[in-house]
């Protein structure tokens, strides 16, 4: 059994209460056999992280590669000119007018088979009145492409598009 | 004499010259995403008996919320 001794220890810095405890051998040995059972999971531990770290810095490696990197310039390099080429296909869809008219009034007005007037703008939102529709954009569509799907899909079929809430 | 095919899709949009045929069988068989203008008359159309020298555009049916 162990003896514990409580003390008040009072100095410059506060009070503080200190706790001794007299071990017994077998507590000592018990010390000893946990403590090496830390230390060799801490090992194990150092040994998986450095692992970790080690797999990390190969991964981030690769994508620092010049070969993903001249991927990635070639691919913003054919974004531009899709998106160049489909400004093109929009000013001559909808015509040298309209298509001014959406880079200078930001929109263009047309009228769909339900008789009704909306606008499309440069974004390809497109408005009844002052409420905009809601309409998915398909990923990696060029904005301009999109605006001529906006405007041919509600010119067509407006009765597909709902409010946006 | 070919026909002149824009297909709007990802990465921007594509110009093909196709031969009638092929250029018909790739409308029946996309056109069901696709509507499709005849470029020379400017109409919208969702089904076309494809000529020689026509000049069309296929642009995606997105979807509506």
């Amino acid at each position: 059994m162990s003896v514990e001794e409580k003390k008040l220890r009072i100095n410059d810095r506060g009070v503080f209460a200190v706790r001794t405890r007299q071990v017994s051998p077998k507590a000592i040995l018990h010390h000893r056999a946990r403590l090496q059972s830390k230390i060799l999971e801490a090992r194990e531990q150092i040994v998986f992280w450095q692992k970790e770290l080690k797999s990390l810095e190969t991964e981030l490696g690769e994508y620092n590669s010049p070969v993903v990197s001249n991927y990635m310039a070639q691919m913003e390099a054919m974004k531009d000119k899709a998106e160049r080429r489909a400004q093109e296909l929009l000013r001559e869809f909808v015509g040298e007018i309209a298509y001014k008219q959406i880079q200078k009034k930001g929109s263009v007005a047309f009228t769909a088979k339900d008789g009704l007037k909306y606008r499309v703008n440069g974004k390809g939102h497109v408005f009844r009145g002052d409420r905009r529709l809601c309409i998915i954009r398909p990923s990696q569509l060029p904005l301009p492409d999109f605006v001529i799907a906006a405007l041919v899909n509600v010119r067509e079929q407006p009765n597909r598009f709902r409010f946006r809430r | 004499m070919t026909v002149k095919v824009k297909k709007l899709g990802f990465e921007g949009h594509k110009t093909v010259f196709l031969s009638e045929e092929e250029a018909q069988e790739m409308i029946n068989a996309e056109g069901e995403r696709y509507f499709i203008r005849n470029d020379k008359t400017g109409k919208i159309v969702r089904e076309i008996k494809v000529r020689k020298g026509q000049e069309l555009t296929l642009i995606p049916i997105v979807a509506g919320g």
